[in-house]
């Protein structure tokens, strides 16, 4: 309980701090500080754990309060990246913003081409393909993309995900 | 340590089972995500309930220490699961594997998985949850969807990203 306690708190003065860094340097690997923040957090927790007295009463033994506050700070920490990259990337809410954001009802092809403020479809296309270049998933050789031996090993364990959860 | 985590871990073998059972027994075919989000809660409020009622112990503590080791496992589950379903990114992996070693495989996946087909299946899912309303080819947003509009934006601002999408 002492650890889940302390790994709330940690949580919480990590989302502060990356929300103040956020608006004080904006990035352009926003992704990046993110995890580099909730990194830092999983490194604080065990520190703090380990030299300060519990921030409640101990009822379970020391090691078993350890890794219960680990899983919550890893509960709380992985909420926060899903969160933030929902509001972040989300196609729909982009397009919800970009329809309510229009004077008049719009064709198919105007929230195409409005979309991600004047950007168009392409974009959100070019924008994962960057992503997946940048990450190391996808190597370009003379403008042809192909797989890296990491991509490939991600593409087969989601492939194989895929087939267990009957996704076609 | 199993008092502690036992309970949480047994219950997050449950939800997965439950889960997958959901997808293939009872909807046949891939469940929504908000429906395993439902469950997911379900089964942790009554693992929590549970295990403070019956464990042996320090009832309140057990619950909180057992419900933040089912919540973590649970929520990589449905995190995994979530990109699996819908992540454009692991679509286009897994289908330039699918199509290698043809030559032409990024380019047929691009067709494959281009994004106007994408924005179409995104465009009736919105309005069918009723955040667009759609009158002879066109779109204007509804009451429900400038409120989800305002709430967005506002959060982008507090988070501070950027256009996205």
């Amino acid at each position: 309980m002492a650890g889940v306690v302390l790994a709330a708190l940690v949580f919480a003065t990590g989302v502060a701090s990356h929300l103040v860094f956020s608006h004080v340097r904006p990035s352009r690997k926003p992704e990046r500080v993110l995890v580099s923040f909730m990194a830092a957090a999983a490194i604080v927790y065990p520190a703090l754990f380990l030299a300060g007295p519990p921030l409640a009463p101990r009822a379970v033994p020391p090691a078993a309060d350890f890794l219960t506050g680990l899983a919550a700070l890893g509960f709380l920490a992985l909420g926060y990246v899903e969160f933030w990259s929902l509001i972040e990337r989300s196609f729909s809410l982009r397009i919800v913003i970009d329809t309510a954001a229009a004077p008049a009802p719009l064709a198919a092809d105007d929230i195409a081409s409005a979309y991600g403020g004047g950007r168009g479809l392409g974009w959100m296309m070019e924008k994962r393909l960057e992503d997946l270049v940048g990450s190391g998933m996808l190597t370009v050789n003379v403008g042809r993309h192909s797989l890296s031996g990491r991509g490939r090993s991600v593409a087969r364990v989601f492939r194989a995900l895929r087939s267990v959860l009957g996704i076609r | 340590m199993t008092l502690a985590a036992g309970y949480g871990a047994a219950a997050a073998i449950v939800f997965v089972a439950l889960a997958l059972a959901h997808s293939h027994l009872v909807l046949r075919r891939p469940a929504p995500v908000p429906h395993l989000i439902a469950l997911w809660l379900v089964v942790g409020a009554l693992t929590a309930a549970a295990v403070a009622v019956v464990a042996a112990g320090p009832g309140l503590v057990l619950a909180v220490t057992n419900t933040a080791v089912y919540l973590l496992l649970g929520e990589i589950y449905l995190f995994v699961y979530a990109v699996a379903v819908g992540s454009l990114s692991v679509q286009v992996l897994v289908s330039i594997l699918e199509l290698e070693p043809s030559p032409d495989a990024f380019a047929r996946t691009l067709a494959r998985h281009s994004p106007e087909a994408f924005f179409t299946i995104r465009l009736k899912s919105l309005t069918e949850q009723g955040l667009l309303h759609e009158e002879r080819g066109r779109y204007r947003i509804t009451e429900r969807g400038r409120r989800w509009a305002r709430v967005g934006v506002a959060l982008k601002k507090v988070l501070a990203v950027g256009t996205g999408g």
